[in-house]
């Protein structure tokens, strides 16, 4: 039964994977990581285009047919764009004969925008500010000028830490096993829990960044990355119930699990977070606590099979039975 | 961890253990990472003036001799039974060491072919004896418990250390580095083999003890005898595979300054320091999931980082460069090699007995990583003096790697004879 699932999912991914063959350019796309790259009138990018590094431009008359994403470089756009334009890093230069069909997002970077210079959609700021990724230096995503008052970092901290709260609550009321086997793999075996998520934690983002270089695979990525964070999540609102748990048993609460739930997932939320006002500290409680609960979600396969370590359920030599190989 | 036990219960000889192997294993790897596969080079190209294709034969001379060597010296210490006789070990360790010592000292002296290749062939017998010698004393110092952190211990320092002071890759810094150390082990484990001390035989009982002398992979058979698992030459052919992936691939890099400049031969200590500092978190994780899972669990990552770095290395290839290769690169390529590397120097110990752990640790040793690092440094130089480009290189590194993944992930998926 789990071979047949496991080769069905591998067989819908590479019939996915054909699908999203460049046929007539209408999955295609264009990476620019460098160098001098100009398109003038009358030629054509069928699909997206990125650019992370270098100079592009887009001359008068030239068309883009699919979204355009600026991570870095810079870009002046004379041509038009039948798409978003988005612009996370770099420097753009949006011309008086520009011409973008689809909404422009400014999440970073620096934007000159000629006022005859048409965009048909809306015009949003986004974000994506602040990001740096100093191992990936040509995808530096330069900080927009303001950062957010005071007033309003303390809210958005108040309004996750409730909602993450009330997450931890819904998880505790309809999924109480899973969350429970997360959490004891957590309370259980730390160490290897953690190793796993840090492992994790490594490497895939880097394996996101890589897809992300294929242009075609981008989908995947968001959804890969929307993926991890769902299950980073899962590992916190694990450890926020567990510590609801032993708090109402400790101080001998007759509360309903989803109650303590929240209370722990609160108090972790609060810590986790207030660290983050220590400088160094903060970033170390955070990985930590991010790596402990991923490794368990994935030990656990999502909490659906509990988890112990090979070395307690096999310390040292056993007497067993079987299908061994000849004496040694 | 046992450590901690040991160390409430205050129980100096077997502590004393820990820091023996640690040391010896630690220091011998280093020597391997940075005078051998390193200083080598150095030596054979610019001291002799030998070309890259002379000096690549010298260092397949040196991966046959040390793997026959390894192979034959394991079998009789099987056959022996030497491998249950710490006394003997240290002796032959000690024996080893001081060899070694003084091929050290007159390395950078040598300035004909001939002077290099009979240094080869008298540190390839050492080396060789070595290898079933040294990994054999796991059985006697190291819990199996702690096996996996020992040898992350072991990687972690290895690794740093060489990232760290192998600024510069010549061989007389390699020389007078070891020659401060060397020196103090040979007399050390002089003392401890020839001189009767109490703990010293206390120390060569230990393997007696259910906690140190059966590796965790090795099952008792109704018949009442010790039976390892299926999966020994599979994991010989897994491990092939990896050394296999990571010389080929980086032995490109080597002569590729572009990619070294920025990383591994950097000229300011902070890329050096950041690709050390990773070497320690690898290790430490490959140690924490070796202990809480399997040398199964640990396969799979391994590829797929090899598959990963490669791809990545190739992309970087084929796409106009930037202002310089960056870190995220070398730090993969970091972490992926310190897992691989805990595995190997915990998991050899951890299929055998401690009668058959010389020849089970000579033919890991010399089958997979010996052999696999002939044939991988072999057809580096050959691709590369040959003319091939280098995207045409890490392209055929990926696909193999990429290859080698799949397959890994298929063997964890089906469950063949090594899983539990």
């Amino acid at each position: 039964m789990r071979q047949g699932l496991f080769i069905t999912t591998i067989l819908f991914a590479v019939l996915l994977l054909a699908a999203c063959s460049p046929e007539d350019g209408r999955y295609s796309g264009t990476l620019v990581a460098g160098g001098t790259h100009e398109f003038g009138s009358g030629e054509t990018l069928e699909g997206g285009l990125l650019v992370t590094d270098g100079r592009v431009i887009l001359g008068a008359g030239s068309l883009v047919t699919g979204p355009v994403y600026i991570m870095g470089g810079e870009v002046s756009v004379e041509g038009e764009i039948r798409a978003d334009l988005s612009i996370i890093g770099g420097e753009v230069a949006l011309e008086p004969q520009a011409k973008i069909s689809g909404d422009l997002d400014i999440a970073g970077g620096k934007l000159t925008r000629s006022p005859e210079g048409v965009v048909t959609g809306e015009v949003s700021r986004g974000s994506g500010s602040g990001v740096q990724t100093p191992l990936f230096p040509e995808w530096t995503i330069i900080p927009t000028p303001e950062g957010p008052a005071l007033i309003q970092r303390l809210i958005t901290f108040a309004v996750n830490t409730l909602l993450l709260a009330v997450a931890a609550a819904f998880a505790a009321r309809f999924l109480p096993r899973p969350v429970a086997r997360v959490a004891r793999a957590v309370t259980e075996a730390p160490v290897v829990t953690g190793a796993l998520g840090l492992l994790a934690l490594i490497t895939i983002p880097s394996l996101l960044v890589l897809m992300a270089f294929t242009v075609v695979l981008i989908p995947a990525v968001l959804l890969g990355a929307l993926l991890l964070g769902a299950v980073v999540l899962y590992g916190w609102v694990s450890i926020g119930s567990e510590i609801g748990y032993r708090l109402a048993r400790w101080r001998g609460w007759s509360i309903h699990p989803a109650a303590s739930a929240f209370v722990g997932m609160l108090l972790f939320t609060l810590l986790v977070n207030g660290s983050g006002f220590i400088p160094v500290v903060g970033t170390v409680v955070s990985v930590l606590a991010a790596s402990v609960g991923l490794g368990a979600v994935l030990l656990t396969r999502f909490g659906m099979r509990p988890f112990s370590p090979a070395t307690q359920t096999a310390p040292g030599p056993q007497a067993e039975t079987g299908e061994r190989q000849g004496p040694i | 961890m046992a450590l901690f036990r040991h160390l409430q219960e205050r129980n100096w000889t077997t502590l004393f253990g820990y820091l023996l192997f640690v040391g010896m294993m630690a220091t011998g790897y280093y020597y391997n990472l940075t005078f051998v596969q390193l200083g080598l080079f150095d030596l054979g190209e610019r001291l002799v003036g030998m070309n890259q294709r002379e000096i690549a034969r010298g260092m397949a001379y040196l991966a046959l001799i040390t793997c026959a060597t390894a192979l034959a010296f394991g079998w009789l210490m099987l056959k022996r039974g030497w491998g249950q006789n710490f006394v003997l070990k240290l002796r032959l360790a000690f024996a080893v060491v001081l060899v070694q010592t003084l091929l050290t000292a007159a390395a950078p002296y040598i300035r004909s072919e001939q002077g290099f290749l009979v240094w080869i062939a008298v540190a390839s017998v050492a080396l060789g004896v070595g290898v079933p010698t040294t990994f054999g004393m796991t059985a006697d110092l190291i819990p199996v418990l702690d096996r996996g952190y020992v040898a992350a211990t072991i990687t972690s320092a290895a690794y740093f250390f060489a990232a760290v002071l192998s600024l510069e890759w010549r061989i007389e810094t390699f020389t007078s580095q070891l020659l401060i150390v060397m020196p103090l082990g040979v007399v050390g484990l002089g003392v401890l083999a020839f001189v009767r001390f109490a703990f010293v035989e206390r120390l060569a009982r230990q393997h007696t003890l259910p906690e140190f002398g059966v590796g965790r992979f090795v099952r008792r058979g109704v018949d009442g005898r010790n039976h390892i698992r299926r999966g020994l030459p599979l994991l010989i052919v897994l491990m092939f595979g990896i050394y296999f992936v990571d010389s080929l691939g980086f032995l490109r890099l080597i002569f590729t300054p572009a990619y070294m400049d920025t990383s591994w031969q950097a000229p300011t200590l902070g890329p050096h320091l950041f690709i050390g500092v990773t070497h320690v978190v690898g290790a430490f994780i490959a140690g924490a999931l070796y202990t809480g899972l399997s040398e199964r669990a640990l396969f799979p990552w391994v590829f797929g980082i090899f598959a990963m770095v490669h791809l990545m290395y190739l992309f970087d290839t084929l796409l106009p460069a930037g202002d310089g290769a960056p870190l995220a690169m070398p730090m993969l390529y970091a972490v992926a090699v310190s897992l691989y590397t805990v595995i190997n120097f915990a998991v050899w110990a951890d299929l055998s007995t401690p009668r058959t752990i010389s020849l089970n640790a000579a033919l890991g040793v010399a089958l997979s990583a010996w052999t696999a690092t002939f044939v991988s440094t072999a057809l580096a130089i050959q691709w590369r003096l040959g003319g091939m480009a280098l995207d045409t290189h890490f392209s055929i590194v990926a696909s193999v790697s990429l290859m080698l993944f799949i397959i890994v992930l298929l063997l964890a998926f089906f469950r063949t004879g090594t899983t539990e």
